[in-house]
Order: structure tokens, then C-alpha cells, then sequence
């Protein structure tokens, strides 16, 4: 026989003659006669899943014109053919009976349970579209962006934001804000700061032989950028292949490592930094050091100024902030040269050393950091962290070896560095209070034994970059023109202020300000102002869901687009627009569509028309951008954003003229002309274009940036964080101070450990509380899946069984969580049904978020309490960038109560 | 000959449940029921814990005890390719293959009426052509002798379980659950073929441990897995907390069927009240 059938193209056909049958009465009499339509129109359709951030490509199975189910395309690189739990579930959420059907306007006030009335698309696009016009005409910060999970953004997160910026006259008037603030914000911030790159942290699993796995993310995540399964994939694939070690690092033993993990160090919340500074004294104590890397292509060699901090330069330097890449004229000793001279020009910059220059004495910045690093052992690290202090020692032995520090290998032309261990970040990062620090302590964990973007290392960067990214030069820029930093915001992201000059766009900051807009001096009354929330659901997603709900509420217009009644939209809208989920025509995807190895591009093509009156996402900007008037700027946005040349661009007049389905197709099809194809070839053929990337392709490895020698990355990596040090001086001298703001303490060169702020929390809160993902849930998104919560129903409060026999707790039982804010001394409570789990450490609680929606689905079915209600926001549980922790000190009893 | 079967390799399962969700949506059963379930448990005590997943379908024994207790012949092996089946015609739902079988993987099969998900009826008129995911392969009839055996709609009363996918046996696709695993953990085929790929993964894992579950009873599963097989009691005697694995999520955590389809019910009739 043969097994395993490839789904080929589509391929609609006619099941004819096939008997329609019904089931007979049984035996047991208690069958009723049901008629089967077996000769319905079968098909598939070449699609894109929804639900998830990785956009997988899928066939949708079809029957009589309607989805019956949702296979993997095993043309897509990423996942061969595979589907996760959450792929196959989001059937039903197309046919949810709960989907937002028509434009809702809202008839009571904000800040409580919203009452509707239906409208017409017509009526609502005629007010929303009068209503933004006018703010935007005034001042185009009045108007606020907010996105969360981006899909096809060039129409709406970029071209839609764009088109109102160029119809206001404004570079960026209007404040668009991603959901970067709760999700991995804080490793981005410091990727950007240190490499000149951006995203999150992947690894080369093609060839990694050792992986620290920080936090989440092993599996159930499926790392920096991407969804469930191609991590996964890759990671199976380096255990067999490779014979990879998998150590994680996390207070939980989460589901989803199996039999991938080799190490578990159950960690203590919070401390990671301190974990990662002794492995790094360590490293370097053992001479685990990559000095080629560290003197040609950082700032370690760099001298610093003993006062000031500050990475001397020659005086003919340009100015460092404009030369974000490779700031020249920084001064290094040349130990060749036996004297100073700039970093570009020296033969051999010397690494470590005390030097005189100008009368005084200088050392490089890694001396400064040798000093810094010594005082921080393993045992004072297994204090900190709880974890042995051999423990630490053994796992830095093994980095050290596994590293193969002075191995290179032939890459096509190029000669490649091979330093086979990886560790990635993402949300373990943004977890912490100290985000940014701890992530550079990360950093230099890869740093000293050079494995940065090189063979089998980690990639601290979305994959499919393909050079150094400009992103750092914002923060370069108030660094060091400190007289750049804003006296009064723009918008209440506190973005470019001394509250936040590097910002991660505050998801749980905003309506805080929102709330409190006088005393941070908001440019406009809140009431003045206007928010479209695209596919984003702060309410249930940020923390501390009651200032949350305060903060939106103050806002004049707020319009939610969205297939659900999400709850922003229930407390906060004044206007839901109906978005379709899978079945709809969207894109293109975001640019997360890389497995490391390759690009893939896609389309989401309807799998059926447009349930209900829902539209897809791109036709409702469409219509809002025809409802502002500002058709001219919108086409200009969105042809740019799709590489339209200019024979093909979108005109005004097609935007007027056109019907907005049409005017999506056309857009779409002449985007496909751009990949060498016609819209039919994506809709109709294949949909999965698959661009592999070559030996040599930049996009595979970063240290094939550059040619030139003193830097193959084509930026130098900032080991020393100045542009920290100096905003710490700026931010200081503003006023912010660490007795307000306890971030501010984190502006350092070098990590440096502090106690987090909620270490302050009176002793009987005992317990650390940390929250996590579950492989079958995608965030608040899925709150209301019936399939999905058939297979996970709720999020249990987990304990240790030390834990639970100390409180008197059984599994089952009815327990109530409380935690405590350090810096107010409010407390709050959840509570919900205890389960026991020896994978976790005694001293926490862990509780998944994703859980304790208030849609009528989730009321009625779901059993978890939302764990974001028990998590303060605000100083002391935010980070240097906005970003916001999820680690805060609690207790547990038994009984009821709490706001579940 | 034809022996179908599976090899799971449990070295490469991340627990992540696709198989399970797979197996609802393409045989759209109830509630409750759960062809193909996922068992995640630990071993050891904190901090020396070990994670498991075991993903259990009906093990399709070649010497099945379902197919000895069932009163009606409805439980049967069939002839041609060793696959288990029920013909639903025929089964009244008495449960003795429930008793019988050792490995839990059968359920009576109620609420037909109610919680297979939505119903035709959520869908708006102009659009229910066929209810929304109601595979009409399903209710076909197979061989022998054209019986229901796949479950159709799963009829009410009857016992069912995984059925490796029968209505897909005719054009030799993959099971609904090996198709959709995001790290291939799942193989099925032709143990009677050497060139299928059950047995060019078993050849390929030869260096791997493998066991069967609860072999010792007689009841030789069609089903191999590649791993470590779960610690027995007297390995786990030790332990403070029993000679048992310790789930992960234990039943209680999994609602009980007939309170939420009266839940869904509910939602949906405030909806049709609008």
C-alpha cells in the first residue's frame, strides 16, 4: 500500500453519483434519520491561518461552500504540512455565533458593560470618518493607533497611519503603539541598543549544539517571532541531528519541553540577571572569550572617560548619535601601534588595560566591565537566584566548551565563525521589571564567547533582516543630545520624554496616562482625543485591567475593529466595526514569514465570502480612509507599502471610484506582480512562494553584513552601553528620580543588580506569582473558542506540593490569590480552582493568562480567573522602556472570594 | 496481507494537544469525547521532575477484548487491514466494550442533539447550504458490507472511538492526527509493508527504546511507541505522592460534558432571542 498523500493545488471537483445516505434507525432505536449531502461541491482552498502570529499556510477544506476543516500546506517550509491545536480550532471562529454581525454604535457610557445598537456601515463611516477627520485636521496627536497582532499591516497598522500623518502634514503625528510593551518590548529595545538590529532573539537550530532556553518558549510559543510548531520542528530536528543540549531556564517545568529538555534550573522569578552576570564571571574568570570578536566588532576595546562614563573620541569624530552603525573616532589602545587611536584604524585594539591619555587614566570599556563582573560569583548568584552555585558554574563550563571559540568554517566564499551555542529571548525578558539590563546580561552571555549571528549561534534579530536597522538611532539621538528629550509628551506613551526616552510603547503605561493626564501634562484632554484599536484588546491583555479600563474610558472616540465584542470594546468603544477572521482576502503578512532558513509569502484568501456583514480588515480601511477624504494620501501609503512602481500605483481616484472589494484585488494583484506572479497564482495555485536562502544570503547570518574587516556586521555591537549611561544621566537631571521611578536605577553601562521593587512587598507575601502560555491558547484571542476550550477549559492556579500542604491546600480545592503592589500597598485578589504540579518551585504561583474573558462564550465555559487583574502596572512593575513586568509578589488561601 | 497501525514517538511529542483537536474537528465528535486524547504528566519530585505526553488513540489490538464482550458483533476487526471499528447499526451503547478494554479509549457517544459545537442553525440562512463542518465523507458507509462505521454525524447512544480515520482508507491519506502533528511524532501505515512508514521509522529509530502499552496483557496493540515507556508503580513506589504518574492536568480539569453543552445551549439560545 501507500501511505501519506501530499494535498496537491486546488482542486474543486464534483463528488458525483456518490449516494447521499442517511443513518437508519439502529438497534438501539435511538438514531434519527439524517440526510447526508455526499454530492455537495467539494474543494480546497490555499489559505493562511488566522488565529496565530506566524500566518501558516493552510488548505481549507471545503463542502457545499463551506469550511469543514483546516489542513497544514506541506509547500510551507515552516510547518510541512503541520497544524497546531489553535489552527485547527479556529473554525470556530468563523462560525462563532457571538461574531460582531454589524457596525455597533454604543448607548450608554464608557468604563461599564456597553449596550448597542446596531448601525449601518454607512452611518458609522460617515461618523467615525467626520469625527477623525476633525481631530486629525487639528492635530493629529489626537488621534491614537493601537495595534496588537499585526496581519497585512500595509493597510492598516503602516498605510492607514501613514495616510492620516500625510494628510496632517506630520512625520508621525498621529501615535501608533504596538503591544510591544507586553510582550518582548524590552529585548527588542536592547537588541536595537546593542546590535543595530531589531526583533526578538532566534537561534541557528540548524547547526546549535547547546541552548539556553530563557522562560517561555520552548515550544508552546514557538520563540521571537514565530508561532507553535516551526520551533518545535527545529528543535527536535538539532536534538537528533546535532545532538543538541536543551538547558532551560525558568521557575516552571512548563508544558510544552517534554522529553526536548535535558536541563531544568527552576530559577527564582525575577533574578535572571543575576544568573546571567555569574555565568558571564564565569566565562571570564575561565578565559572563555572570543577576543576577536570583542576587539573588531564591539565597544569593548573602546576607553571610557573614568568620570563621565563616556567612550572617549578624537576630536575630528562625527557626531555618534548620526553615526548610529559604527560611530567613528571611538579611541581603543592599539597594542600593535603601542598607542591610542581610533577604533576603525587600529591594528590590534587591546581588550583589557589602564592607559593614560590626556594626563589621566583610561581604561577600555571590558576592563571596566572585568572590574564589574568580578563581584558577581556563582555563589553569590545561587542566593539570588536559589539555583547551586555548581550548577552555575558547570553550565557556564559547558557554554564555554560547546562554544568552540576560534572555529571557523567555509560559507560559500565567506569564512563563517561556528560558535554552536544559542540562547533566545523574548517574553522571559520582558517578565522582569529589569528588562533591559537583564537582557544585556543575556547578551553578554553569547558576547564574550562571540556567538553573535554567526554559525549555530544566537541571532539577536528577526531572521529575515538582512543588514544593521536604524532603529537604535532614536535612542542614540536623545543620548546624546539630551536636549532632544521632549519636555512635554506627544502622546501618552510618555514616548521621547525623560519618563521613557527609549520606549516600548507602553501598552500598560497609556492608560495610566490616559487617567492622570494632567499631572503628566498631556497635550490634549483625553476626552479631545481618539483611539482605532486594530485587532488589539488592552483590557483583557495588559495589566492592571481596572486602571486599564479607567484609562481608555477618559478617550472622546474610540473605534474597535474586530470580529468580537473583545472587552475593550465592551467597555471602551464607541464603535465596533466587524472584521472577518479566515473568511476574508488579506494581506500581505506581516514579516514574520521566515523559518530561519528561508522566506515564505503568502496570501489569506477567503475560505468562504464574509460571513454576516463583517469585511475584511483591509476593505474596512479602505472605506475609513474614503470616510476621512483622505483617498489621495491612503492610496500613496499602501502602494508604497506594497512596492508598487509607479505604473501600478493606487490613484485617488481608484480609491473613490473602485468598490473596496475590487480596489483589495486589484491592490493585490498588482502586489503579486511584484513576486513575479498574478493575484490568481496566489488565490488559485500555489500561495506559498518559497525563497531559500543561500550560503551566502546576508539574511542568514549577520557577520555577512559587512566587508569591511574591522566589521563584519556592519554596525559595532555596543557590549558597553553608553547610550544607557548617558540617558541615565539625562533622565536624572530632568527630575525622574529612583525614588519615584525605581527603573531609573537600571541605566547602567553594565547590568547591574538591584532587588526588584517587589521584593519590598511585606513578608507574608511569600510568593513570587508568574503566569504563562498555553500551547492551545493564543492570548486573549481565543478566550471564546469552544473547540479549544473543550481541550483546555481554564487556567488552574498551580503549586508546588510543598506549597500547597503549607497553605492547606488540596488539588481542587477553591483558593484565592492575592498580590500586593510594593509601591502603593493596594492589593488585589482572583481566585479559582487549585491544581498541584511538582514542575514548579515551591515559592511561586503560576497561573496561565488567556483565561477569565467576559464574553458570553467564556462566562458561560471557561474556568480560569484573568490573572492580568491581580498584576499592577505603573512605576515599580514597569521597566527603563514602559514595559511592563509580570512578576509580583503574593499569597494564597483557601476559600472564596476575589474578583473571579 | 494489511496490518494497520502507528508508531508514536514520544521523544519528539511536545503534548501541544494539535492531534486531539485534529481528531474533533475531522470526526466531529461530541463533547466529552475524545478519540485521540493527550495525557501530560510528570515524574520525580521538585526539582528532579520529568515531563511526559502520551498521546492515546484506540490501540486497534490484534487480539482485541472489545470484540469478544460486544453483545451485537457491532465491535469488530476488520478482515482487510486490522483496523477496529463499531457498526453503529448495530451497537447499543451497553458499554461492555468500555469495560473491556484496558485502555480507556472508548465513550459513549451522547448529546447528539446538542454540543457537537454549532449547529446549522447558527449559520445565516442564506449561507447553511450544509452545516458548518459536517464532513459528508463521514457518513458514508465502508467496508465490509457498507456499514456506518465512521460515525457520520456521531449518532447518540452508540460507543465510539478512533477509527484511524476509516473514511480516509480508500485513497491511502494520512490520519487526521498524523497529518496535523507539528513534529511528525505521529506515523501510520502497513506494519505488514516493510517499505511503509511505520516501519521505515521504526528502522530509522532502531536505537531507540519502544514499547507497547500494557503488552503483557495479550491484547498486541497495533500501536508502537518510540521512547521510554511511563515508570511502573514499583519505580514510582518511592515517591511521596503514591506509585502513580502525577497528571499535569488531572479530570476534574476537563468540564463535564453535559454541563457545558447546556452552557453552549444557553449562548446560543440568548443569541436566536436577540
Amino acid at each position: 500500500m501507500s501511505d501519506g498523500a501530499a494535498i496537491s493545488r486546488r482542486d474543486l471537483l464534483k463528488v458525483g453519483g456518490a449516494a447521499a445516505v442517511g443513518l437508519g434507525v439502529s438497534t438501539s432505536g435511538c438514531l434519527t434519520a439524517v440526510e447526508a449531502p455526499m454530492d455537495v461541491e467539494r474543494g480546497n482552498v490555499a489559505t493562511q491561518c488566522w488565529i496565530g502570529k506566524q500566518d501558516c499556510s493552510l488548505y481549507a477544506g471545503k463542502a457545499g461552500g463551506r469550511l469543514i476543516k483546516l489542513n497544514g500546506n506541506p509547500q510551507d517550509p515552516r510547518t510541512e504540512g503541520g497544524v497546531c491545536a489553535k489552527g485547527q480550532a479556529q473554525l470556530s471562529q468563523v462560525y462563532e455565533p457571538t461574531r460582531v454581525k454589524r457596525p455597533m454604535k454604543r448607548t450608554n457610557a464608557k468604563g461599564e458593560h456597553g449596550t448597542w445598537t446596531e448601525i449601518s456601515w454607512q452611518q458609522a463611516l460617515q461618523e467615525i470618518g467626520s469625527d477623525l477627520r476633525a481631530k486629525l485636521a487639528d492635530d493629529p496627536r489626537r488621534v491614537i493607533f493601537q495595534t496588537g497582532r499585526e496581519k497585512a499591516p500595509v493597510w492598516h497598522a503602516e498605510g492607514f497611519v501613514e495616510a492620516m500623518n500625510r494628510f496632517a502634514g506630520a512625520e508621525e503625528g498621529v501615535r501608533y503603539y504596538t503591544n510591544e510593551g507586553v510582550s518582548s518590548g524590552a529585548v527588542e529595545r536592547m537588541n536595537e541598543l546593542t546590535f543595530a538590529t531589531e526583533g526578538g532573539t532566534e537561534s541557528d537550530f540548524e547547526h546549535c549544539e547547546y541552548l539556553i532556553a530563557w522562560g517561555t518558549g520552548l515550544s508552546v510559543s514557538g520563540g521571537a517571532h514565530m508561532c507553535q510548531i516551526t520551533w518545535p520542528r527545529q528543535i527536535v530536528r538539532a536534538k537528533e541531528e546535532n545532538d543538541m543540549k536543551v538547558v532551560v531556564l525558568d521557575p516552571q517545568r512548563r508544558p510544552g519541553g517534554g522529553d526536548m529538555v535535558d536541563e531544568w534550573l527552576p530559577i527564582k522569578p525575577g533574578t535572571d540577571l543575576a544568573f546571567f552576570n555569574a555565568l558571564n564571571h564565569v566565562l571570564l574568570r575561565e578565559g572563555y572569550i572570543d577576543h576577536s570578536y570583542l576587539r573588531f566588532s564591539t565597544n569593548a576595546p573602546c576607553l571610557v572617560d573614568p568620570e563621565t562614563g563616556h567612550i572617549l573620541r578624537w576630536d575630528r569624530a562625527e557626531d555618534p548619535a548620526e553615526e548610529w552603525a559604527w560611530p567613528d573616532g571611538e579611541l581603543v589602545y592599539d597594542e600593535d601601534r603601542g598607542r591610542i587611536r581610533p577604533h576603525e584604524q587600529a591594528i590590534k585594539p587591546a581588550l583589557r588595560g589602564t592607559y593614560e591619555y590626556e594626563g589621566r587614566e583610561v581604561t577600555t570599556a571590558f576592563e571596566r566591565y572585568a572590574a564589574h563582573i568580578e563581584q558577581y560569583t556563582p555563589e553569590w548568584a545561587a542566593e539570588i537566584t536559589g539555583l547551586e552555585a555548581e550548577t552555575i558554574e558547570r553550565i557556564a563550563m559547558e557554554w564555554g566548551e560547546h562554544a568552540s571559540i576560534g572555529e571557523r568554517r567555509q560559507t560559500g566564499s565567506q569564512n563563517v565563525p561556528v560558535r554552536p551555542v544559542a540562547t533566545h529571548g523574548f517574553h522571559a525578558g520582558q517578565n522582569t521589571e529589569m528588562g533591559l539590563p537583564t537582557t544585556q546580561a543575556q547578551q553578554h552571555t553569547s558576547m564574550l564567547v562571540g556567538a553573535i549571528d554567526v554559525i549555530g549561534s544566537t541571532r539577536p534579530r528577526r531572521g529575515n533582516l538582512d543588514g544593521p536597522s536604524d532603529a537604535r538611532a532614536r535612542w542614540r539621538r536623545y543620548a546624546f543630545h539630551p536636549d532632544s528629550i521632549a519636555e512635554q509628551p506627544d502622546g501618552p506613551a510618555l514616548e521621547g520624554t525623560a519618563y521613557h526616552p527609549i520606549t516600548s510603547d507602553g501598552y500598560s503605561v497609556v492608560p495610566r496616562v490616559l487617567a492622570n493626564a494632567d499631572e503628566y501634562d498631556l497635550p490634549y484632554d483625553p476626552a479631545e482625543m481618539g483611539m482605532v484599536v486594530q485587532m488589539a484588546n488592552p483590557v483583557m491583555s495588559a495589566p492592571q485591567t481596572d486602571a486599564v479600563v479607567e484609562g481608555l474610558s477618559t478617550l472622546g472616540t474610540v473605534v474597535v475593529v474586530d470580529p468580537f465584542l473583545s472587552e475593550t470594546a465592551d467597555m471602551a468603544a464607541d464603535y465596533v466595526l466587524p472584521a472577518a477572521t479566515l473568511d476574508k482576502l488579506e494581506g500581505p503578512g506581516p514579516n514574520a514569514n521566515w523559518d530561519g532558513n528561508a522566506s515564505i509569502t503568502s496570501l489569506r484568501n477567503p475560505v468562504m465570502e464574509p460571513l454576516w456583514e463583517s469585511k475584511p480588515d483591509p476593505v474596512i480601511y479602505i472605506m475609513l480612509a474614503r470616510a476621512l477624504g483622505i483617498e489621495a494620501e491612503y492610496a500613496a501609503a499602501v502602494s508604497d507599502g506594497l512596492n508598487l512602481d509607479r505604473f501600478d500605483r493606487l490613484t485617488a481616484e481608484e480609491l473613490r471610484g473602485m468598490a473596496p472589494e475590487d480596489l483589495l484585488r486589484t491592490a493585490l494583484d498588482r502586489w503579486a506582480e511584484t513576486q513575479g506572479e498574478d493575484l490568481e497564482w496566489f488565490t488559485d495555485e500555489g500561495n506559498v512562494k518559497v525563497e531559500e536562502w543561500g550560503e551566502e544570503d546576508p539574511r542568514r547570518y549577520g557577520y555577512l553584513w559587512s566587508d569591511e574587516e574591522h566589521s563584519p556586521y556592519g554596525a559595532k555591537h555596543a557590549f558597553y552601553a553608553e547610550t544607557l549611561s548617558r540617558l541615565g544621566d539625562a533622565v536624572r537631571e530632568r527630575g525622574v528620580s529612583e525614588s519615584e521611578f525605581p527603573f531609573v536605577a537600571d541605566y547602567n553601562g553594565f547590568p547591574t543588580w538591584r532587588e526588584p521593587t517587589m521584593t519590598q512587598s511585606p513578608e507574608e507575601y511569600g510568593l513570587t506569582l508568574v503566569t504563562y502560555k498555553q500551547a492551545e491558547h493564543q492570548h486573549s484571542r481565543t478566550a471564546n473558542n469552544r473547540m479549544l476550550n473543550e481541550i483546555m477549559p481554564g487556567a488552574p492556579i498551580k503549586l508546588n506540593p510543598q506549597t500547597a500542604r503549607e497553605h492547606g491546600v488540596k488539588a481542587g480545592d477553591h483558593v484565592v490569590v492575592e498580590t500586593h503592589n510594593a509601591v502603593t500597598d493596594e492589593t488585589y485578589s482572583v481566585s479559582g480552582r487549585a491544581s498541584i504540579v511538582r514542575g514548579l518551585r515551591p515559592d511561586t504561583v503560576a497561573v496561565a493568562h488567556h483565561h477569565g474573558n467576559w464574553n458570553e462564550v467564556a462566562e458561560a465555559l471557561d474556568e480560569g480567573p484573568n490573572v492580568n487583574a491581580i498584576i499592577p502596572s505603573g512605576p515599580g512593575y514597569v521597566g527603563i522602556d514602559g514595559g511592563q513586568s509580570f512578576h509580583v509578589k503574593a499569597t494564597v488561601r483557601k476559600g472564596e472570594g476575589g474578583e473571579h | 496481507m494489511t496490518r494497520f497501525g502507528m508508531v508514536i514517538d514520544l521523544e519528539r511529542c511536545t503534548g501541544c494537544r494539535a492531534c486531539m483537536e485534529a481528531d474533533k474537528v475531522e470526526n466531529n465528535t461530541p463533547r466529552g469525547v475524545f478519540w485521540m486524547h493527550v495525557f501530560r504528566y510528570e515524574e520525580g519530585q521538585y526539582p528532579d521532575v520529568e515531563q511526559k505526553f502520551l498521546p492515546l488513540p484506540c490501540q486497534h489490538c490484534q487480539d482485541a477484548p472489545c470484540t469478544k464482550v460486544c453483545p451485537t458483533q457491532a465491535r469488530f476487526t476488520r478482515e482487510e487491514d486490522g483496523i477496529v471499528l463499531t457498526d453503529f447499526d448495530k451497537c447499543i451503547g451497553c458499554n461492555y466494550c468500555w469495560v473491556a478494554c484496558p485502555y480507556g479509549v472508548n465513550y459513549l457517544q451522547e448529546h447528539r442533539e446538542h454540543g457537537q459545537y454549532l449547529q446549522a442553525d447558527d449559520v445565516p440562512e442564506d449561507k447553511s447550504e450544509t452545516p458548518p463542518w459536517k464532513n459528508p465523507e463521514m457518513t458514508a458507509r465502508y467496508s465490509p458490507d457498507d456499514t456506518p462505521t465512521a460515525g457520520g454525524l456521531q449518532p447518540n447512544g452508540v460507543m465510539g472511538k478512533c477509527t484511524f480515520c476509516v473514511h480516509r482508507r480508500g485513497n491511502g491519506e494520512r490520519t487526521a492526527c498524523e497529518e496535523t502533528c507539528p513534529v511528525d511524532a505521529i506515523h501510520f501505515g502497513d506494519f505488514d509493508d516493510p517499505d511503509s512508514r511505520v516501519n521505515r521509522v521504526l528502522e530509522e529509530k532502531s536505537d531507540r527504546p519502544t514499547f507497547r502499552l500494557m503488552e503483557e496483557l495479550g491484547t498486541e496493540p497495533n500501536v508502537i511507541y518510540i521512547g521510554e515507556p511511563p515508570a511502573t508503580p514499583e519505580e514510582l513506589e518511592e515517591l511521596e505522592f503514591g506509585s502513580e504518574a502525577h497528571p499535569i492536568e488531572d479530570k476534574d480539569e476537563f468540564k463535564d460534558p453535559g454541563e457545558a453543552i447546556a452552557a453552549e445551549e444557553d449562548i446560543d439560545h440568548s443569541l436566536g432571542a436577540q
